[in-house]
């Protein structure tokens, strides 16, 4: 996609993704003149998405590779941890992994879309237990947009009325799919023997087409544009039909992608053009030091090109948005735009990661069914204890949920990678036998935890290192706490206490010490901060509504904004925090308070 | 789910550790070796024993075996255009102490061994390895062949019973 800037605009928005997709969505269907600029190529995954394709048909059998971490098949068509030419560094002992998605849709089109909404307890951390920030705003401030998000995107999951675990509003889920034969095992024992709840997971797959007519409506009351271009959008989704991965992308839209539910209803209302290949180099600012507009590097041609705009929103993900704000130096802003209070980069986050897997003989010679589902998890567990926690009975002060999964899912490569030693000495037709018996006995539990902010989680602008565009890149730093480590040792346990009691073996090593359990800073990517929001402008980067404390017409809508990384991966909440910042936008265009 | 970091623990522990995830870079353009095509990666003699190994492990029942479906071929096409030089090392090590262990037990060729003496010695070297003994990488080879087996058509879909596009998911149990 590139078409050249031919008019003026009113917005420039960076980046594509889960932020860039929805203030682009929003803004556009509100009348504003939206640019987008994207660093990646162009995608389409109607067209690009290849979803029945077996490992057979893969170079390497659809391994992953160095260049392909996920695999052959991964929607991530170019980036990942490391992108050619564009490299970063960490401190010494420190192994940060910066994923970049470089592509339209950026990392929404490989995303988990677990789709977790945060709950009171989590916007207001600090006042609970004195640990990190609170958020500027509450979550009643912010629930209306999580319902928005959830209709426009379509979520599957259920109200259940836990502690801290949100309910959405009636009407705004659609129904989750039914358990599959592990889900239902390990439902049942984590109920009966260990007070563990197991609940519908929440989704952003649609289990059903969507009510085009009833949600463009409540959407965008007296907004014919909007209606239109939303019901239309939805009108071209299907529901799913249960059998491909999701992380190749979707063609038939039933998964949430930025490129194919967010972008072509902006596109629709003829506010929005799209410039892919655009690196963004800096913000521009006037003799005030106010946002002018921005300097890109054209991919295609190595040119540097300038564009203009009433406004900029920085979207392109947590680390990138920080790394352009810190390169965006001038004599209004020596330490990079809007960085007066020292706190860009700041305060990055990650969630915490552990994994124990399991081998459960009762799911042994299972059969041959459907065990596909929704390609993800349809249970999970939500974090349960925060009784206990507040009553100082546990070793770390923040919670964490956990995906579980297994079943006869598609051989692919590293299939049956926990089965040889199940196997020991079988050749032949027992062998053969064996692989039918123990092919779907196989379950993975993955702690998805808190982490709280801290001085020596940033990154910086690294002195000695420019990428291939000739933009200085990132260093970062690292050091957990422990209560993200020993958050991680109750992981490993519990994960062991739920196999042992399903009647399983443990396949993995469990380790007490969570220093050796934990997952790479960066490795779930889910990183965000690095521009945090507050209510005081020494203490935060941002407003409650993205906008920079120093320049009125700058905002960060992705994740650098977040003050604190709840269990809830963070996505969902992007969105619905990105939608209330472009609400705000356009009233303050409108009022011409900004711009 | 099985999660990004689960995907990647299990490659880790089918291929018996990190090696294999340092593959060569770049290139993709990997095949099944062709009928009648000369390998790539492996020796004349490497290459039989591989076959005469993978034929053993799966043979051919009521669902294709190894052979059918072109493991050798595949593995080929592995170690020739994927697999990083150190792997390519400690592979070709693994077949040759294998080769070298098998002939010790039957007294003679391995390939020459009926195959009731050659699976009995098999088993042997198996369950050896497995108890953490014998001959060293032997279980990431077994890993490999499998893998390669069951990500083919004849073995995902005629051996397990894996459905590819099975319909909409209607399960007869109900959560309570």
């Amino acid at each position: 996609m590139r078409r050249k800037a031919q008019q003026e605009y009113d917005a420039i928005v960076v980046g594509s993704g889960a932020a860039g997709g929805m203030c682009a969505y929003v803004l556009a269907c509100q009348g504003v003149r939206v640019l987008m600029l994207e660093a990646g190529r162009d995608y389409d995954p109607v067209t690009e998405t290849p979803m029945f394709q077996l490992p057979k048909d893969a170079p390497m059998r659809g391994a992953g590779t160095p260049e392909k971490p996920f695999g052959f098949y991964d929607a991530t068509v170019d980036g990942g941890w490391q992108v050619p030419g564009e490299p970063y560094a960490s401190a010494e002992g420190v192994n940060f992994m910066w994923w970049r998605a470089r592509m339209l849709g950026g990392r929404t089109n490989h995303w988990g879309r677990i789709s977790l909404r945060m709950g009171e307890y989590d916007y207001k951390p600090r006042s609970r237990d004195g640990l990190g920030f609170d958020w500027p705003m509450s979550y009643d401030d912010v629930a209306p947009y999580y319902d928005r998000t959830e209709m426009l995107i379509g979520v599957y999951g259920s109200n259940e009325g836990l502690e801290n675990t949100p309910d959405s509003s009636p009407g705004v889920l659609q129904p989750p799919p039914a358990p599959r034969a592990e889900e239902l095992l390990t439902q049942k024992v984590c109920g009966e023997q260990l007070d563990i709840p197991v609940i519908p997971a929440h989704l952003a797959i649609m289990t059903q087409r969507q009510d085009a007519d009833r949600l463009s409506r409540e959407l965008w009351p007296n907004n014919p544009l909007a209606q239109r271009v939303t019901a239309d959008s939805m009108r071209s989704r299907a529901a799913c039909f249960y059998a491909t991965p999701c992380g190749r992308g979707c063609s038939i839209k039933a998964n949430f992608q930025s490129p194919t539910v967010l972008l072509p209803p902006a596109l629709a209302t003829g506010n929005l053009d799209i410039v892919t290949d655009a690196m963004v180099r800096e913000v521009t600012v006037d003799a005030q030091g106010r946002a002018t507009g921005v300097h890109y590097i054209d991919k295609t041609t190595r040119l540097d090109e300038h564009v203009s705009a009433r406004v900029v929103i920085l979207a392109a993900s947590a680390c990138e948005s920080a790394r352009i704000m810190l390169n965006s130096k001038s004599a209004a802003h020596p330490d990079g735009i809007g960085n007066g209070s020292g706190l860009v980069g700041k305060y990055v986050m990650d969630t915490v990661g552990a994994f124990v897997g399991g081998q459960i003989p009762a799911l042994e010679n299972m059969p041959p069914h459907n065990a596909d589902g929704a390609s993800a998890m349809h249970l999970y567990m939500p974090w349960w204890l925060y009784q206990e926690q507040a009553a100082g009975r546990l070793d770390f002060a923040r919670g964490y949920h956990i995906e579980f999964g297994g079943g006869r899912k598609m051989p692919g490569f590293g299939f049956m990678g926990g089965l040889a030693p199940f196997t020991e000495g079988a050749y032949g037709r027992r062998f053969k036998e064996e692989c039918r018996r123990y092919y779907g006995s196989f379950i993975g539990f993955s702690g998805r935890g808190e982490m709280i902010p801290n001085e020596d989680c940033y990154c910086e602008i690294d002195p000695d290192g420019v990428d291939q565009w000739g933009i200085p890149t990132l260093r970062f730093h690292w050091e957990w706490s422990d209560h993200e480590l020993n958050q991680c040792r109750h992981m490993q346990h519990t994960f062991r206490d739920i196999i042992e009691a399903m009647g399983g073996n443990v396949t993995s090593t469990v380790h007490d010490d969570g220093a050796d359990a934990i997952a790479a800073p960066g490795q779930i990517i889910h990183e965000v901060g690095g521009a945090i929001m507050g209510d005081d402008p020494r203490r935060s980067v941002l407003n409650q509504f993205c906008q920079s404390w120093e320049v009125d017409n700058l905002f960060v809508t992705d994740g650098a904004c977040f003050v604190s990384n709840a269990d809830k991966n963070p996505t969902l909440s992007i969105m619905a925090i990105a939608w209330r910042a472009s609400d705000y936008i356009v009233e303050q265009l409108a009022q011409r308070s900004i711009g | 789910m099985i999660t990004r970091r689960a995907v990647i623990r299990n490659l880790v522990v089918t291929v018996g550790g990190g090696s294999l995830l340092s593959a060569c870079g770049g290139r993709v353009s990997l095949e099944t070796l062709a009928p009648g095509a000369p390998p790539r990666f492996y020796g004349d003699r490497e290459m039989a024993v591989l076959s005469r190994v993978s034929d053993l492990l799966l043979p051919r029942t009521e669902t294709p075996g190894a052979l059918d479906v072109g493991v050798p071929g595949i593995l080929d096409g592995l170690m020739a255009e994927w697999a990083s030089e150190e792997t390519r090392v400690e592979h070709r090590a693994t077949l040759a102490a294998l080769d070298t262990e098998l002939g010790a037990r039957l007294l003679g060729d391995f390939l020459d061994a009926d195959s009731a003496s050659a699976e009995a010695a098999l088993s042997a070297v198996d369950a050896e390895a497995f108890a953490g003994d014998g001959v060293e990488g032997y279980r990431g080879l077994k890993g490999l062949v499998a893998q390669a087996y069951f990500s083919t058509e004849g073995g995902a879909v005629e051996e397990l019973g894996w459905v590819g596009v099975p319909g909409r998911w209607d399960p007869c149990a109900q959560r309570t």
